[in-house]
């Protein structure tokens, strides 16, 4: 059994592309304009997604694709006719939360890995499952997690063939759980066109990929009493060697809006607390 | 003709409240599994409520643990597993993963997908029909022509929010019990309210709801005609006389118009809603706007200005 375990770093901009490419890294994640969790500006173009896979694929990292927005009842169509595009592109594996998406994914293109994204708030095996069955092959675990939780759907899942991911540093809410939350939305919400998915629904994490953060502002009880729910920067090295004991296979940076010199960084760390841990090298 | 349903969390409120108005009931509290008397983490509890609703002539569901984690699913199947023989009409999850155990155990009810769910399309509620599920509580970020496009293409139906509060999120975490002194049982009915300068928010526990409630009583006939069946009041952790008050307002008014009556707004309804509502009220997200807005002549709600139309027909035609 491979037990080398994946380091995965987020590319957002071309010019930050060779620097990731000659990091000590396994996989780069990037979006599309208009369909993942991100700013628009952290977004590549369709037309760059060739380029991106046959430089990565040339320096012998695996590239994914991050296609976690949900899209609208009336957008279905356009996200799919998105998406085939992209995958025609190279890219080998995608990180998807729409369950039809996801289906559809599988379906007309098993080569590609699919992978079930953050937004699908993957907390128990009975979930893992589900995305299992539709044709998962790696589901990327909830950061609300215990280790000891991880450990648990680590060690279980991997007796099924799916592989467990967790995101080691990254922004963890407070106000709810991450991928289930409207509280941006109810308070700012703003139709947006963005490029060629005409009408974005910026302030829904899930449809847009932006987040005001209303949750950040200082929420006061009738007491007065203040109520600290902004959303947390975490950095989980610590949890590194157990979680690599259970046989969790990747790790991610997130965050899309790192500099390229601050991922590489926290990559060197990570290699370096990897390299220790000698069986996993 | 129409359901109108609400959730009603425990045997208390059960017992207490006047349920006439409403044809079903989601009994449990699917947001905390140790809200004290939750009838969904009681076999005991389910068994004497389900007799209750039923023998009211009202359709039963029970409503399970939105997010639960390993650790919750063994008491959860234990549940279903015993549930399976109660003349249960329905179960309502809130995540895939119970959606798939209830497919595995061969469980005798239809399952409803509930608003915690995530479900944002048509084709996700196609795909989860195959699976056992017969109705859908769309996110509630959808606009009005994309919760009645998924009505209009998909098997399922769909549940329509029609008042109260907005299921906003959900944490692993009570924020209450972090933040007041005391147990489950003291403190769990207090819900908190907190605001920042104009915002409003109301948290009961793990979930978070709006401050203002959602209020769609203007438009119920539009719905209703556009062809909504199935209509959802929200009233976690309300009083008695909030679930009685807002479930008589609208069954009244769905009544009239259903039997093509127009004015089917009564003189006090706005009184009665409005003393119900401390924060006001707002349309959600159905007019493709923020959430607390509302759009509206009734509840001194704002109007749409030529300006934001031109807005955003520029930005569709672009």
């Amino acid at each position: 059994m491979d037990n080398r375990c994946e380091i995965i770093v987020p590319c957002s901009h071309i010019r930050s592309l060779p620097h990731i490419l000659d990091m000590d890294v396994d996989a780069l994640y990037f979006g599309i304009r208009g369909w993942s969790r991100s700013n628009r500006e952290l977004e590549f173009s369709i037309f760059d997604v060739e380029e991106i896979c046959q430089k990565g694929h040339a320096h012998g990292k695996r590239v994914l694709l991050s296609f976690n927005l949900m899209p609208g009842p009336m957008e279905v169509e356009q996200a799919w006719a998105t998406l085939k595009k992209a995958l025609s592109g190279g890219v080998d594996g995608v990180i998807c939360s729409d369950p039809f998406l996801a289906a559809m994914i599988c379906e007309e293109f098993p080569e590609v890995e699919l992978h079930a994204s953050l937004g699908a708030v993957v907390l128990s095996l009975e979930e893992a499952h589900y995305w299992g069955d539709l044709g998962a092959k790696r589901v990327v675990l909830s950061p609300h997690l215990t280790t000891e939780e991880i450990q648990e759907l680590a060690y279980s899942l991997s007796t099924r063939g799916i592989e467990t991911e967790v995101m080691l540093f990254g922004v963890r809410c407070r106000a709810t759980l991450l991928g289930i939350c409207r509280m941006s939305s109810y308070f700012d919400m703003n139709l947006e066109n963005s490029g060629l998915r005409t009408v974005i629904w910026s302030g829904s994490s899930k449809r847009s990929g932006v987040c005001y953060r209303s949750c950040a502002q200082e929420w006061k009880e009738t007491s007065g009493k203040e109520w600290h729910w902004s959303p947390q920067v975490y950095w989980d090295i610590e949890r590194l060697p157990a979680l690599l004991q259970a046989g969790v296979k990747a790790f991610k940076i997130g965050s899309r809006g790192l500099s390229w010199r601050r991922i590489e960084a926290l990559v060197r760390v990570m290699r370096e607390r990897m390299k220790k841990e000698e069986s996993y090298v | 003709m129409f359901e109108l349903s609400t959730h009603i969390p425990t045997w208390k409120i059960l017992k207490e409240a006047d349920l006439s108005p409403y044809h079903a009931l989601y009994v449990g509290d699917p947001t905390c599994p140790k809200v004290p008397g939750n009838i969904s983490s009681n076999l005991e509890l389910l068994k004497r409520s389900v007799d209750l609703v039923k023998g009211q002539g009202k359709k039963c569901y029970l409503s399970l643990y939105a997010v639960p984690r390993n650790r919750d699913l063994p008491w959860i199947e234990g549940l279903l597993e015993r549930a399976s023989i109660l003349p249960l009409d329905a179960i309502e999850v809130h995540n895939l993963g119970l959606v798939r155990m209830a497919e595995r155990m061969h469980l005798p009810f239809s399952i409803h997908l509930g608003v915690f769910a995530n479900l944002y399309t048509h084709e996700t509620a196609r795909l989860l029909y195959r699976k056992g599920v017969t109705r859908v509580f769309p996110s509630p970020e959808l606009s009005l022509e994309e919760v009645n496009y998924i009505r209009t293409h998909s098997p399922t139906k769909v549940t329509l929010q029609i008042h109260g509060k907005i299921p906003l999120g959900i944490s692993e975490g009570c924020f209450i019990l972090e933040h007041r002194e005391g147990s489950c049982e003291d403190v769990c009915f207090n819900p908190c309210w907190l605001t920042s300068g104009k915002w409003s928010l109301k948290n009961i526990g793990r979930a978070t709801v709006s401050g203002k409630d959602l209020c769609l009583l203007e438009y119920l006939g539009s719905l209703y005609w556009r062809g909504f069946r199935t209509f959802y009041i929200q009233t976690l952790r309300e009083s008695p006389r909030y679930i009685e008050t807002v479930g008589t307002i609208y069954r009244r008014a769905l009544e009239k118009i259903a039997q093509g009556m127009d004015e089917y707004v009564g003189p006090s309804d706005i009184g009665l809603l409005s003393e119900l509502s401390p924060y006001g009220f707002c349309n959600g997200y159905l007019f493709r706007r923020s959430g607390h807005r509302y759009i509206g002549r009734l509840f001194g709600g704002e109007e749409i200005t030529p300006l934001e139309v031109s807005k955003e027909e520029r930005s569709h035609e672009a």
